[in-house]
């Protein structure tokens, strides 16, 4: 009962003294902000800054591979040579992944690949918003993706799509047991490819957040030591978001892969 | 025309080996999830069995701990697959070691 007064007084002054300095809101720029509000039959298609952002990263993507490409020559530019290497670093991917058969969805995932990697770099800029911290947006392409491997496993093979839930050489005794085991596996595999991403990209940008907190408010003499932290954690973040789009567009690739030949 | 085909060789290793750098990490990362996500699915599966069906707590512990067996299941295979892939490779590589005048040149080298 003591303690309960005397940790509420404590918070109490916390909170005072929160509120004197400059407020820490680490959180703050996860925040969807509609512009324009519209909302028609009932559904809501405002245009926010997540939706701003995303026609932000399209343009860049598509402006950046034009601009690279507008004089294509043999002996590549420096702008060509950074366009072929991300094409040969996907196309690569894909070979190593599916092989032969994966040629036909290329644009798909290169386009997926770049979106989500521009997703991730633009969120550093200061001011702009991460799209990929929210976990509609990472949802959505993960269930997307669900969905699309769902249906190319069962235009490929019918109803012995099924027998994906069966693994091999297994002893039917073992079936009741395996078969739940295999489908939650199966299921799991949206949570976990948008989730991650999600999550990944939210904890470091909150701890940017706390970071520049820091150094905004430390005093000259101690400031440094957050502001080189941010400094060495903005890079990783910068290798973290590649990271996260390479993970990303890998495991599309397995899906894709394992819809088409079964395991 | 020997030429030109180790050079293509060589460009096709180089295009492989960014794949491989982030490898550690990229695995690390997905194995932590995959992990996580078939015990939150298989927990979520049996919560919504029993509170359709009212058969209290037991759909929820069975299927939880299915999610778990998923979450190693999952872990135990991309582990084989990758032992699989280790051991490819250090096949190659000793291949590359007993005849090292024809092949070295374009696979040992990255």
């Amino acid at each position: 009962m003591n303690f309960s007064i005397i940790a509420s007084a404590q918070a109490e002054t916390v909170n005072q003294v929160a509120t004197a300095a400059p407020k820490m809101d680490p959180l703050h720029h996860f925040q969807v902000i509609n512009y324009i509000n519209i909302a028609p039959f009932g559904f809501d298609i405002s245009i926010s800054n997540s939706v701003l952002w995303m026609w932000i990263v399209v343009a860049v993507v598509f402006g950046l591979f034009r601009y690279s490409m507008r004089a294509p020559s043999l002996i590549p530019t420096r702008m060509q040579s950074v366009a072929e290497a991300g094409y040969l670093f996907v196309q690569g991917m894909i070979a190593d992944i599916i092989g032969p058969s994966g040629k036909k969805f290329f644009p798909q995932i290169f386009t997926l690949f770049f979106f989500v990697l521009f997703c991730n770099w633009t969120g550093l800029i200061p001011g702009s918003f991460t799209v990929t911290s929210q976990l509609i947006v990472t949802g959505t392409l993960a269930l997307a993706i669900f969905i699309f491997s769902i249906i190319l496993g069962a235009y490929h093979h019918g109803w012995k799509f099924l027998g994906f839930f069966v693994p091999h050489g297994l002893p039917p005794v073992l079936l009741p047991l395996m078969v739940p085991i295999e489908i939650i596996s199966f299921l799991a595999r949206p949570v976990s490819l948008s989730v991650r991403l999600f999550a990944n990209m939210t904890a470091g940008h909150t701890v940017l957040g706390v970071l520049f907190f820091f150094t905004a408010t430390m005093a000259w003499f101690g400031a440094w030591l957050p502001f080189g932290f941010t400094v060495v954690f903005t890079g990783m973040e910068i290798f973290i978001g590649f990271i996260q789009a390479y993970i990303f567009t890998i495991l599309t690739c397995v899906y894709i892969n394992d819809s088409l030949h079964m395991h | 025309m020997e030429q030109s085909k180790t050079s293509s060789d060589s460009a096709s290793k180089l295009e492989v080996s960014p794949v491989s750098t982030g490898n550690g990490m990229s695995m690390a990362m997905r194995m932590s999830t995959d992990m996580v996500s078939t015990i939150f699915v298989g927990g979520g599966i049996g919560y919504l069995i029993d509170y359709w069906s009212k058969t209290g707590p037991w759909f929820t512990i069975v299927f939880f701990l299915f999610g778990t067996a998923a979450g190693f299941r999952n872990i135990y295979r991309f582990a084989m697959a990758d032992s699989a892939r280790f051991a490819a490779e250090r096949e190659l590589k000793r291949a590359n070691e007993a005849s090292p005048q024809q092949e070295s040149k374009d696979r040992v080298k990255p």
